[in-house]
This record gives structure tokens, C-alpha cells and sequence, in this order.
């Protein structure tokens, strides 16, 4: 301790005080920063203070003590600015002044007026000790606030520097002998090493402060610059914390969510779900980025206002310094109106190819003077040129002398026109093409003189083979006569073999009499017992059953007679009678009766009386197999002739027919009855269709079913046949 | 002629000269016509009147069937129905099971179509002949011929089936024994053993029992007993 000269080290803590600002200041000097400046003023006074204070004896007490101890004082409220101003929060300058005026005043009525010398150290000891311990919780602040060691290492130096004032206050207390600062005593000592340490280290600290705050400030920039081109960019950014809890949201996820940020703060981004998204791809998606891998793929969401949106998102997880994921970050792109594009575009590609493939118009360019500047592949399949030849042919190559002839009528008249100036007639019309293989086919065109951008006429022209298009039109009309010529055969067969059993019946009577009658005259005669007249009355009866077995066959003849479709008056009312005759046997074995209204006079149509009677036959047949499970089994048959037609309505006394039956009615292949086809009511359709007439099914008045039967009369009387 | 027939049922004696002509022809055979065709009855009744048969003739079976409960046959002989099967209301193969119930008159159906049908159940209830029309003459009469002849014998049978119920009823507690033991070719002394009755007694059941029943041998008598049920 001897060796210890107090005096000295407090001058050298002074000396360093004194430097160490400068150092800290030509540090700091770029950053041009009031608070260092302070900081730096402040640590210079009091290293000026300190030593003032050092020399204490050697100098006058009034600058050692007074000017020193207010030096100390000033020094440590500028610091304590200079901090504040880094808080943010500054005192004013004139409170500072104040407090400066004020400890002047204090002190000097201690040091001077009461002339105590131990009061004054303990003031000198208290502001000092408060003032250090201020500035440290500032530094402390500091370094909580903004993240800095270092100012945490200047409060910690300045509370060690505080405590030891407090250690010396407390013991001026315990012994007031030693008031003066300059006594050499451990806790002096104590106190001079920690003002040595504060003064090297709170300095040094104070440029790692600045240094530490520099690169937060460019971390700020980076961040505010980044967080700027976030809100700036048309896709929705999202930042989830590791809970999947939303965080952040950019002005683009408001744009295309309609949700504001505040709205969805702290939500689950499963509020946007449109419940469209296959849930295969959220369980992927988690999947992947619990993994810690990031995800991309095309999600359907919702809009605040319910539509629904496409987007395409990309997540990524964000791991903190161990490696545990602590936030998702979703960049996400609006693509509903792409998709719908992208469909639209494939719809339409579709569309054209189909139209492209099946086209078999050949659609061509021509100019004015008759030139062909672009024609379609399709040219090929109707002339057998290529368009390629096709292109270069000139007009006798093309079309035959009188289709060109109509051609460049067309072009004459288009010239005049167009030097007239009056507006350009399309052209339509049929013309007469060569073929490669030297035949020729008939086209129906369609050309139209349109002006093109450079105000030049272009005709545009489009060429149907209409030979092509007769030929299949004609194929498949006889493919469906074909086929319902054969239906009806068929069904005429199947009729015949059901009648064929009560035909046999109706025509052995009068066979079997026939026979028998002449059997017995040859035997009477063989015996000579039979005298002239018996053998008459037998001759009589076998003439009688042979006409009778002619009326019979008569009556079918109609029926199996080969269908040669011939047009002749037909009398409807003797059809409706015949063809009574031959569903009775069918009528009377299932109790049906069937009445006839008979129309005054004969009704006279043109027809196939053949055809008809088929379709006679059908609707009586339908409606005796829909009379087998009624109490009462009536067909009531009516002829109305109105104006220049007849409607033949046959009604039964049937159920009738459902709305369901009403509405299929006459399909084919659609059959209620278990051996049909279901052809029967359609062939009769088409018959009386080939008849010019119409065939309606519906339900009568009474309950059952009602067909009619529209036919034209037979208009001129010369037609019908005496 | 035929049509008058049903009029002169209530005369049983053949005191006109229609009625003997009329009793020999049905003696010959009597045969009911149905067909609703008027035509062809007439022609086969011509047919069967000019072979000598007795004809009724009715439009339908259900009016045969009628007239029939009043008009029992005036003449004796054999006797057939001659039907069309495809008739309304009633039709032949129906008559056949009415006909059946009643007496067992032998049937011959026709049928203008060749319904094997129709054929195959016809024959199965015991029709005994199944016609085609046009049926030739020949065949025709012959079918009738075959019927009359079954009738007659079913005839005959039942004759004798009531004669041997007549005889059997005539003979008394102690005959019956005897004769039953007798048809099972029992000498008379065991069967006077088993009856506990004197050889000389049997002996004379046996004699008065026999002439009774009209017969002359065992062999004839073990023949009856089947018949009679001794």
C-alpha cells in the first residue's frame, strides 16, 4: 500500500478518461452521432474532473475541489444523456443546466458556507454513485433493447463502479475521519481500480455499442427493404410460426384472399380452404415439410367473398439456429384465371382439330383475277389432287367450260362492282369440279369478296361436295327401308304363324263339308241309291262351301299377299271389317268384342291396303292383350271423317296407359310383353308415316287407351274406282 | 229325318213305320254329331245316314249335354259322340270330361287344325280317335265303326256284369260258402270240414249254387268268382 501513490493512480485513471474518449471519438467520428459526441464530451470532463480532483493541494482547492467536482458531475449528466438520446429519449437541456446549477449551489454551501469537509465528500460521493449507477440501467437498457453485449458490459462495469462509490459512501459513514479522497485506504483503492476499469472497458464498450447497433441498423435496412419487395410483389406471401399460426401476410395475399392482415393475424391458413383440394395433397404437403423439405403444388382456396381460386403455393420451413423449424413461409400465385385459359385453349384446340379432321369442305383463297393463293388439304379426298398441285392448276384444270364460264361471270360482275364502287355480291352456286382420275363432281360453293388489310380483294371460298353428301344421304335412306322392311316382314311372319292355327280352322269347314258332301254323292252314286235330284242338293252344297272356303281366302289374301308397295284407293271401311274378321277368332277366345261404328258412307284413302291392315292388326292385337285383365273387354271402333282427312280411332275399355307408358310409348325394343320386340307400335308408326298420315297413342275419355289413326281422304272422285 | 229324332223320344214303341226304320238303325249304331258349323254336320250326317246309322245332330256341347238329361236312348245299340274340339264355350276336350263322369259314351274328336296339342290330351283321356278335318269318308267311318264296336262291348260287359250281380244276389249265406271255398279248388270234404257241415250238404249248395249262376265247370265258376267278387 506504501507504494501505492494514490494521487498518482487517480491522475492516470484521469489521463485515461481523458483518452479513451478521444480514441472513442476518432472511432466513431464517421457515424456522426450526438450521443457519441456526448458520450465522448462527457468522458473527457470527467477525466479533466478526475485529475482537477487528483491534484488536489498542488492546485487551488476552489479548481480542485469545486471546478472538479462539478466537472464529475457535468460529466456524468452528460453521459447519462448521451444514453438517453441512444433510448430515444432525451432530457432537456435545460433541466440539465439546472441540475449542474443546482449541485454547484449545494456544493458550495457544504464546502464553503458550513465548511464541512465530510458532508461534502459524502454528496460529492452520492451524486457520483447514483449518477454512475444510472448510466449503468441505461446501458443496461441499452443492451436489452437493442440487443447489445456490449452495453451490457458497460453496465456491468458501471454497477461495479457504482457499488464501490457506495462501499466508500458507507464507509466515510463508519469512519468520518477519512473525508478526503486522497487518504490511501483499501476501499480508495478499490474505488480508483474500478474507475481505471470502467474507463477502459465502458469506452472500448461503447464503440462495440455503436459497431453492434451499426450492423442491427443493416440488418434493419435489409429487413425493411426485403419486407418492402414483399408487400411490392402480386403474390401472396404468407409467414406461418411453427404452429402453423399466420404471422405475416403480404398486401398481395389481401389482394387475392380479400382477408386484411389483421383479419387473419394469429388464424390457421385452413380459413381459405375451399374443401376442393384432394386431401391426399395437404397430407403430402405436411408431409414433406415436417420433413423440413419445402413443397409446391397447385391448392384450391377460397375468397373472403366465397369464390373460389386456384393457386399455385410454394412452402417453405424456416429452422432457427438448432435446426428446429419455427416458421413456414408460403409465396402463393393466383393461377385460376391461367387454368381457365389453359382449359379454354385445350377446349377450343379440340374443337378446331375435330372440325379440321371431319372437315370435308375444301375452303379456299382467290384473288381478284382469279389466281389461287391458299387452298385446304381436304381438296384431296374430293379431287384427288394435293393441295400442292391443286394450288397451280389454272381455271381449265379445275372446273368444267360451263362452271368456268359461271366463274368468271361472277368475276366480271365483281370488277364492275368493285369500279363502280357498289358493295361486292357474294357468290352461291353449284359447279362442276375435275378429278384426278378424270371424273368430275358436283360442288355447291360458297365464295365471299372481303377486303383484306391492304384494302385488296381476297375471295374467300368454300367448296362442298354435294355428290359425296346425296350419295350418303341416299345410302342411308335405304338402309333404313332396308331395315324396316325387314322388320315388317318379320312381324308379318311371326303374325302369320299365330294365325296360321285359327286360318287352317276357319278354312277346313268349308273343306271338310266340301269333301264329305262329295263323298257321299260318290258313294250313293257307286250304289245307284241316289236319284238326280239328292245328287243336286249334294252339288249344290259342295258349290256353297267352295265359295264360302273363296270368301276365306279371299280374306287373308290380303293379308299374306308379298308387300309390293303400291298406292291404290283403299276402302278403309271394308279394311276395318276385314281385318275385324281376322283377329275375331283371337277376339272372341280372350271375350273381347269388338264394335264397329260404321261410317255412313265408304271411306275411301290411298294406301297399302296390305301395310294397313298390318297396322289394323297391331292395334287391335295390343288392345286385346291389354283387355285380358278387365271386367269389361270392348274395342270401339270409329271412323271421323273431317274436311279432307279421316281419323280411325280404335279405343278399348282397358286401363288405359300410364304417363310413364305414354311418354315411351312407340320406342323400339321397349315392350311390355314378354315375347315382343317392341316393334310393333313403331313399324305401324312409320306406315302410316309413308301414308302421309299420323299415328297418336293417348287415353281415351273413358279410361282406356286410344290410338288414332290421321289419314288423308282420297281427294279426286275420279280416283275411286266404281 | 235326323233333326226329328229328339221330337219322338218320348214314343218308345216302334209303332210307326219311321219308328222301326229308326230302332233298326240305331240298332246299327247311334251316333251324336256336334259341330257349330251347320255345313259340315249336315254333310256328315248325310254321310252316316246313308251308311244306316242312327244321327243326332246339336250346333254345341253344352246343348247335347242338356237335351241329353231328358232324352235317354229310345232304341237299344251302340253308341258314339262325334265332336269338334275348337268350338266356343265349351269345347270338345271338355265334353270328353263330362262324358266320361257321366256314362263312358267311347268319343271321336276332330279339329280343323292338326293341334298335336290337342291330339296328345285328347288321347290321354281316353279319346278314341282323333280326326283331321278334311276327314275322308273311309276314315271317317271307320273311326266310327271302331267307336260303335267299343260301345257295344262296353255295352255287352255291363249286361253281364248286371246279370252276374242279379245271380250272385240270388244265392243264400250257406251257397256263397261253399262256392267261395269251391272257386279256390277246395275238395267238398274239407270245405264240409272248415264249414262244420255234413259232406251231403255241401254237395248240395254246391249243385243248387251253380245252377244259379249259370255255370257248368270249376273252371267257369273260378272265372265269375274274379267277375262277381265271391
Amino acid at each position: 500500500m506504501r507504494n501505492f501513490d494514490l494521487a498518482t493512480a487517480i491522475q492516470i485513471a484521469g489521463m485515461l478518461y481523458l483518452l479513451m474518449p478521444l480514441i472513442v471519438w476518432i472511432s466513431l467520428r464517421g457515424e456522426r452521432s450526438h450521443a457519441a459526441a456526448l458520450w465522448c464530451c462527457g468522458g473527457i470532463l470527467f477525466g479533466v474532473g478526475t485529475m482537477l480532483i487528483g491534484l488536489r493541494g498542488q492546485i487551488p482547492p476552489w479548481v480542485s475541489i469545486t471546478v472538479g467536482n462539478l466537472l464529475q458531475f457535468g460529466a456524468g449528466m452528460i453521459r447519462v444523456q448521451s444514453l438517453r438520446l441512444d433510448l430515444g429519449k432525451p432530457w432537456r437541456t435545460v433541466s440539465i443546466m439546472s441540475a449542474g446549477l443546482g449541485y454547484l449551489v449545494i456544493l458550495e454551501i457544504v464546502q464553503v458556507g458550513m465548511e464541512n469537509g465530510w458532508l461534502r465528500l459524502q454528496f460529492a460521493l452520492l451524486t457520483l454513485g447514483l449518477l454512475v449507477t444510472y448510466q449503468a440501467v441505461l446501458a443496461r437498457r441499452i443492451g436489452r433493447e437493442q440487443l447489445s453485449r456490449n452495453a451490457n458490459w458497460i453496465a456491468g462495469v458501471y454497477f461495479f463502479l457504482g457499488g464501490m462509490v457506495a462501499l466508500r459512501f458507507i464507509e466515510l459513514i463508519v469512519d468520518p475521519s477519512a473525508d478526503s479522497i486522497l487518504i490511501p485506504h483499501p476501499t480508495t483503492f478499490l474505488l480508483v481500480v474500478a474507475g481505471l476499469l470502467s474507463a477502459v472497458i465502458g469506452n472500448a464498450a461503447y464503440i462495440g455499442v455503436f459497431l453492434d447497433r451499426s450492423r442491427r441498423l443493416a440488418n434493419m435496412e435489409t429487413l425493411r427493404l426485403l419486407s418492402h419487395a414483399l408487400e411490392q410483389i402480386p403474390a401472396s406471401v404468407v409467414i406461418t410460426d411453427a404452429q402453423a399460426n399466420i404471422q405475416y401476410v403480404n398486401a398481395g395475399f389481401t389482394k387475392v384472399t380479400g382477408y386484411a392482415a389483421t383479419e387473419v393475424f394469429g388464424k390457421n391458413p385452413r380459413i381459405l380452404q375451399s374443401g376442393l383440394t384432394p386431401r391426399e395433397i395437404y397430407l403430402e404437403m405436411w408431409g414433406k415439410l415436417r420433413q423440413g423439405l419445402s413443397w409446391g403444388g397447385e391448392i384450391s382456396n377460397k375468397r373472403k367473398n366465397d369464390e373460389i381460386y386456384w393457386e399455385e403455393a410454394n412452402i417453405a420451413p424456416v429452422k432457427n439456429l438448432v435446426g428446429v423449424i419455427s416458421h413456414y413461409v408460403a409465396v402463393k400465385t393466383d393461377i385460376t384465371s391461367r387454368k381457365q385459359a389453359v382449359e379454354a385453349l385445350r377446349v377450343s384446340e379440340h374443337r378446331l382439330r375435330l372440325l379440321a379432321d371431319n372437315a370435308r369442305d375444301v375452303i379456299w383463297n382467290m384473288t381478284a383475277d382469279g389466281t389461287i393463293t391458299d387452298i385446304s388439304p381436304s381438296v384431296e379426298a374430293v379431287r384427288g389432287y394435293t393441295p400442292e398441285e391443286a394450288i397451280h392448276q389454272t381455271a381449265d384444270q379445275i372446273l368444267t367450260p360451263d362452271s368456268q364460264a359461271i366463274v368468271l361471270g361472277f368475276l366480271t360482275q365483281m370488277h364492275g362492282d368493285m369500279a363502280a364502287g357498289r358493295p361486292l355480291q357474294s357468290f352461291r352456286g353449284e359447279l362442276e369440279y375435275l378429278c384426278k382420275d378424270g371424273s368430275t363432281f358436283w360442288g355447291e360453293v360458297m365464295a365471299y369478296p372481303l377486303f383484306d388489310a391492304d384494302g385488296i380483294v381476297q375471295i374467300l371460298g368454300v367448296t362442298r361436295d354435294i355428290a359425296e353428301h346425296r350419295r350418303r344421304k341416299v345410302e342411308l335412306e335405304e338402309e333404313s327401308r332396308r331395315l324396316a322392311e325387314q322388320i315388317t316382314h318379320m312381324d308379318r311372319q311371326r303374325s302369320m304363324g299365330e294365325m296360321a292355327a285359327s286360318l287352317s280352322h276357319e278354312l277346313n269347314q268349308p273343306l271338310t263339308a266340301i269333301l264329305t258332301n262329295a263323298q257321299v254323292a260318290q258313294r250313293g252314286m257307286k250304289a245307284n241309291r241316289l236319284d238326280v235330284e239328292r245328287v243336286g242338293e249334294f252339288l249344290d252344297k259342295i258349290i256353297f262351301n267352295t265359295r264360302r272356303a273363296g270368301e276365306i281366302i279371299d280374306k287373308i289374301r290380303g293379308f299374306i299377299r308379298p308387300a309390293d308397295v303400291t298406292h291404290l284407293p283403299v276402302n278403309l271401311l271394308k279394311l276395318v271389317g276385314d281385318v275385324i274378321n281376322l283377329v275375331a277368332p283371337e277376339a272372341a277366345e280372350n271375350k273381347v268384342a269388338i264394335i264397329v261404328v260404321p261410317a255412313v258412307d265408304p271411306v275411301w284413302v290411298k294406301g297399302d291396303a296390305l301395310q294397313l291392315s298390318q297396322v289394323l292388326i297391331n292395334v287391335y292385337r295390343n288392345a286385346i292383350e291389354a283387355l285380358q285383365r278387365s271386367v269389361r273387354r270392348e274395342i270401339h271402333v270409329r271412323l271421323l271423317p273431317i274436311g279432307d282427312r279421316v281419323t280411325l280411332r280404335i279405343s278399348d275399355s282397358g286401363p288405359g296407359l300410364t304417363p310413364d307408358m305414354l311418354q315411351k310409348v312407340g320406342t323400339p325394343f321397349l315392350t311390355t310383353k314378354a315375347g315382343g320386340l317392341g316393334l310393333g307400335l313403331t313399324i305401324a308408326r312409320s306406315i302410316i308415316a309413308q301414308h302421309q298420315g299420323a299415328l297418336s297413342v293417348g287415353n281415351a275419355d273413358g279410361g282406356g287407351a286410344r290410338i288414332d289413326i290421321d289419314l288423308p281422304l282420297l281427294s279426286a272422285r275420279a280416283e275411286v274406282p266404281a | 229325318m235326323t233333326d226329328e229324332a229328339p221330337l219322338a223320344s218320348k214314343n218308345r214303341r216302334a209303332a210307326t213305320v219311321e219308328h222301326r226304320r229308326l230302332a233298326e238303325r240305331c240298332a246299327r249304331g247311334r251316333i251324336v254329331l256336334i259341330d257349330d258349323d251347320a255345313e259340315i254336320v249336315a254333310a256328315f250326317a248325310a254321310l252316316l245316314d246313308f251308311e244306316g246309322y242312327a244321327c243326332e245332330t246339336y250346333p254345341s256341347a253344352l246343348t247335347y249335354l242338356q237335351m241329353r238329361s231328358f232324352n235317354q236312348p229310345q232304341f237299344a245299340g251302340p253308341n258314339c259322340v262325334l265332336c269338334d274340339v275348337k268350338m266356343p264355350e265349351f269345347d270338345g276336350l271338355q265334353l270328353q270330361r263330362r262324358l266320361i263322369e257321366l256314362d263312358d259314351t267311347p268319343l271321336l274328336l276332330m279339329s280343323g287344325a292338326s293341334g298335336a296339342e290337342e291330339a296328345v290330351s285328347a288321347f290321354r283321356a281316353g279319346a278314341v280317335d282323333f280326326l283331321i278335318k278334311p276327314v275322308d269318308d273311309e276314315m271317317l267311318l271307320a273311326a266310327v265303326a271302331r267307336a260303335l264296336g267299343l260301345s257295344a262291348e262296353r255295352q255287352r260287359f255291363f249286361e253281364r256284369r248286371t246279370d252276374l250281380a242279379q245271380r250272385m244276389a240270388s244265392l243264400t249265406g250257406r251257397e256263397r260258402d261253399v262256392l267261395h271255398w269251391v272257386a279256390r279248388g277246395e275238395m267238398n270234404r274239407p270245405i264240409a270240414e272248415k264249414l262244420g257241415i255234413a259232406l251231403r250238404t255241401v254237395k248240395l249248395h254246391r249243385q243248387r249254387g251253380m245252377e244259379k249262376l249259370g255255370v257248368g265247370t270249376v273252371a267257369d265258376l273260378t272265372r265269375i268268382a274274379d267277375e262277381g267278387g265271391l
